[in-house]
């Protein structure tokens, strides 16, 4: 499954690049992530998230591939859980836009278990969804910042 | 003997209490002191299994253990060090309860080493394919017994993953296509169909007295189950007792699933055992029909006698050593005579979700390219398409493929009753609607069966049959001994008891019930009518041959006022001091010749030119059932051929995803047929007589899922010029076949 797009972010590129580089507002952005530690390339996380039917626990990894200030944010993630596992593959650009960021994103992501045989069917539209959440949030935090 | 019951409408002798809700099922088998069991399975289509820890679920308050085959063997469920399917079951936990089970299992952790899948089938054809898995990896099934008679000689290829071939050639086929005027080709996928019954798998097992286990579960064929438990403990058969309970729906998928590892678990822990699996694992863990890719080419001259026949068959097998093409192969090369003849078909392994039975196993697929070829051949020809089938039906005494001569069959007969039939001699076309004709058979299968029937003290009749009852046969086998005694089929009551008791039947599967157990009851019946005239003869002295029997009494032919009473003479066969052996008839049957039956379906559709929506509006199937014993169930069996036929023609599909994540595991992603999608069915019955059947009956329970798909494909054609050549249908396949849309 691939997932694209591009979000427009009302805080400036810097501020967007220092929230995700932080780890407590990474934590309180991602949706269902109920830990976050720091673990060698990246972190170790635990999230609870439903697809469809599918309601799990996962847990595992995420490991930064490039953190390039203040552009370029790629990390992959790998999870498991009861009713399956995810793994994605995600690159952001991060362009200024006004002033504020526009992200661009796009993710390369599998899944597989009970996740996939009763999930995928909505799992484009539930993905979109989390994506949105995350961007709003991690907006904030930038703000805050 | 005048007609009593065979040929008259019965109700189901278990109807009222399947209606009532009063029926047990296996989930209603309540034992005290039942552990319950739950099966992990792997996310991953192939991987090697390098730890399951089971730390965090033995924490669960209630498991008592996990097992996985490294301790307790794979008993042709858990995955044995590696995995290839994704839903392949790699541990068991065992619990007090459900909850503490399904609880456990969530917390089971496997660790596996992903290893490359192979996922298409075409790609698995090739000779330096990727192994999909070891041939030593693959255990023996058992529901062969579903699979007809069809005698395919194999050719020997190569290739890591094919598991079956076929091939049948006659003439030249070169030949053939220079002589004929007309050639069609096309090439057709089928997608793989779950059977979608009622009732998911389930097993719950008990250990009995002297080391052995009783079993009770869902399943076609009890004796099939016991074989394989007998086997998989190291059991005699006779320690394991097979209780068939009542069963929501089978259609192939059967025969035997949980019941080794739960009957193993019982005998482990020393106490009942039940394994109930959820829809989602249902799904997982069934065995749905093939998907298959077929190329047919047919050529005929002008008048429509076929020259050529050309057809390559390609069945994607699953992760199982499935072996459906022969019959696949062989109603191609065999429903029509055609002088020059190449059919070959594969059958190959991949690692997607195992396949099996599911009704007339490879007969649908078949058909569904054969008659599509068959109509667009009519409308080359612009010739009427019964017309065309009629000038090359095969009937009683033409070659089979492997040369053989066809036993009597009724495909022509089918294709007259169908032509003259109102549904197709006045049909009546809107905007957007069209009609379409199909045909379609079943090679049939045998297995050895006895049956009993006891004359009770008190005159009244039991009869005694080890088959499982899918389909209503116990009230055919009533029928076929009150026909026998002259008395109503619900004056006779059928007793399907457990595998420690029951004569051997087997497994209900294959169209063959009627024809085997069926013959077995006849005997038997007839056997026991026999010691009751020979009874008889001495109290109305008369010889044996003279007398008659009917409605509860026995009398002398041409003088029906000399009678006894079957209580009197059968009241001194079951009582202290009694003078008369116990009145206890014997059936034995080996049929060795198979029943084949022919249908012929007319599909009346209509099509929504703007989304590519089809509406199936009316429909006539019509089948030859040699001699219909009970004519209610008879139409019952083909109104729900022709249901699930619409389901694969319009709606179902068991999807893969790229990496071999089975899309489809519940009744939200998997479209079953609904009641609105299926329209009014008019049935025709043809009889030609079988000639091993009891009265000259045939299989009647998979013709009549096998040509529905085609008839819709052609009804759609002839409604808006759309050839669609993909199952399902869907609108989006149907809108992008019309021409200019």
């Amino acid at each position: 499954m691939r997932i694209e797009g591009d979000a427009a972010l009302s805080s400036p590129r810097e501020a967007v690049f220092a929230a995700l580089l932080d780890p407590q507002a990474l934590q309180r952005s991602l949706p269902g992530c109920k830990e976050l530690s720091a673990q060698e390339d990246g972190y170790f996380a635990r999230f609870v998230i439903g697809v469809a039917a599918v309601r799990g626990e996962y847990e595992g990894s995420i490991r930064v591939r490039r953190a390039q200030a203040p552009t370029h944010y790629d990390f992959e993630l790998q999870m498991e859980g009861p009713s399956g596992f995810l793994e994605a593959r995600v690159e952001t650009e991060l362009a200024e836009q006004g002033s504020g960021t526009r992200m661009h994103y796009s993710a390369d992501a599998e899944m597989g278990g009970m996740l996939a045989s009763m999930g995928q069917r909505v799992a484009g539209g539930v993905a979109t969804m989390l994506v949105r959440q995350f961007c709003e949030a991690i907006d904030r935090e930038a703000k805050a910042h | 003997m005048a007609d009593a019951a065979i040929g008259m409408p019965q109700r189901r002798l278990e109807g009222g209490e399947k209606v009532l809700g009063r029926m047990h099922y296996v989930a209603d088998v309540q034992l005290a002191g039942a552990l319950h069991a739950r099966l992990v399975t792997s996310p991953y289509p192939r991987a090697r299994i390098e730890r399951v820890d089971a730390e965090a679920a033995l924490r669960v308050p209630g498991v008592l253990a996990v097992h996985t085959a490294q301790d307790i063997g794979s008993l042709q469920l858990l995955a044995d060090k590696e995995v290839f399917f994704a839903g392949e079951a790699v541990a068991v936990v065992v619990a007090e309860d459900r909850q503490a089970a399904e609880d456990g299992a969530a917390r089971v952790t496997v660790r596996y080493q992903r290893l490359p899948a192979i996922l298409d089938p075409r790609a698995a054809l090739q000779p330096d394919a990727l192994v999909a898995r070891p041939r030593d990896s693959l255990s023996d099934r058992a529901d062969a017994g579903a699979h007809g008679d069809t005698g395919g000689a194999g050719r020997a290829v190569g290739g890591p993953n094919v598991c079956g071939q076929t091939a049948f050639s006659r003439g030249n086929l070169d030949e053939g296509m220079r002589l004929a005027d007309v050639i069609v080709e096309n090439s057709y996928r089928i997608a793989a169909a779950y059977q979608g019954y009622l009732e998911p798998h389930g097993t719950v097992a008990a250990p009995t007295d002297g080391g052995g286990v009783t079993v009770y579960t869902t399943t076609q064929g009890q004796f099939s189950v016991r074989r394989a438990v007998a086997s998989e403990l190291g059991l005699p058969e006779q320690r394991v007792r097979v209780v068939g309970m009542q069963i929501g729906g089978g259609f192939g998928a059967k025969f035997v699933k949980l019941e080794p590892l739960v009957a193993r678990l019982a005998l482990l822990y020393d106490r009942p055992v039940r394994m109930v699996l959820d829809r989602g694992q249902d799904f997982l863990l069934s065995t749905p029909g093939q998907m298959a890719e077929i190329e047919v080419k047919i050529g005929a001259r002008q008048d429509g006698t076929l020259t050529a026949l050309w057809a390559r068959v390609l069945l994607n097998a699953g992760a199982a050593a499935d072996d459906t093409v022969g019959i696949a192969g062989f109603l191609l090369a065999g429903t029509y005579k055609v002088p020059h003849m190449d059919v070959q078909g594969f059958e190959v392994l991949t690692n997607t979700t195992p396949t099996g039975a599911y009704r007339a196993p490879g007969a649908p697929q078949a058909y569904f390219a054969l008659e599509s070829a068959m109509d667009q051949l009519a409308r080359r020809l612009s010739m009427d398409p019964i017309e065309l089938r009629l000038r090359s039906a095969v009937s009683q005494g033409d070659p089979q493929p492997h040369g053989r001569p066809w036993p009597a069959i009724g495909l022509v007969e089918c294709l007259e009753t169908a032509r003259s039939h109102p549904f197709w001699r006045e049909r009546k076309k809107g905007d957007d609607e069209g009609y379409g004709v199909a045909a379609g058979g079943w090679p049939g299968g045998t297995e050895p069966a006895a049956a009993a029937c006891r004359i009770n003290g008190d005159g009244s009749l039991t009869l005694q049959v080890g088959s499982n009852d899918i389909t209503g046969t116990n009230t055919t086998f009533a029928a076929i001994a009150a026909q026998v005694f002259g008395l109503r089929p619900d004056e006779v009551r059928v007793v399907g008891s457990d595998t420690d008791t029951a004569p051997y039947s087997g497994a209900a599967g294959g169209s063959k019930t009627t024809i085997t157990v069926g013959a077995a009851v006849l005997e038997a019946a007839q056997d026991a009518r026999a010691q009751l005239l020979e009874a008889a003869a001495g109290a109305l002295e008369a010889s044996a041959e003279d007398l008659d029997v009917a409605e509860g009494r026995v009398f002398v032919k041409g003088a029906p006022t000399r009678a006894v009473a079957i209580a009197d003479i059968a009241a001194q066969s079951a009582t202290f001091g009694g003078r008369l052996p116990p009145l206890h008839g014997r059936g034995r049957t080996a049929v060795r010749r198979a029943s084949p039956g022919f249908a012929v379906h007319v599909a009346r559709v209509k099509v929504d030119r703007g989304t590519g929506r089809v509406r199936p509006i009316g429909y006539l199937a019509v089948q030859d059932v040699g001699r219909a014993l009970n004519p209610a169930m008879v139409e019952g069996q083909i109104r729900g051929g022709v249901a699930q036929s619409i389901g694969r023609a319009l709606f179902e599909a068991m999807r893969h995803d790229a990496q071999g994540q089975l899309t489809s595991a519940s009744f939200l992603d998997y479209a079953m047929p609904r009641a609105a999608s299926v329209p009014d069915i008019q049935v025709a019955l043809v009889e030609v007589p079988s000639e091993q059947g009891p009265f000259g009956a045939k299989g009647v329970g998979e013709p009549p899922a096998v040509p529905g798909a085609a008839a819709v494909a052609n009804a759609i054609e002839d409604a808006v010029g759309a050839r669609v050549t993909e199952l399902p249908m869907h609108p989006e396949a149907v809108l992008r076949a019309i021409p200019g849309a």
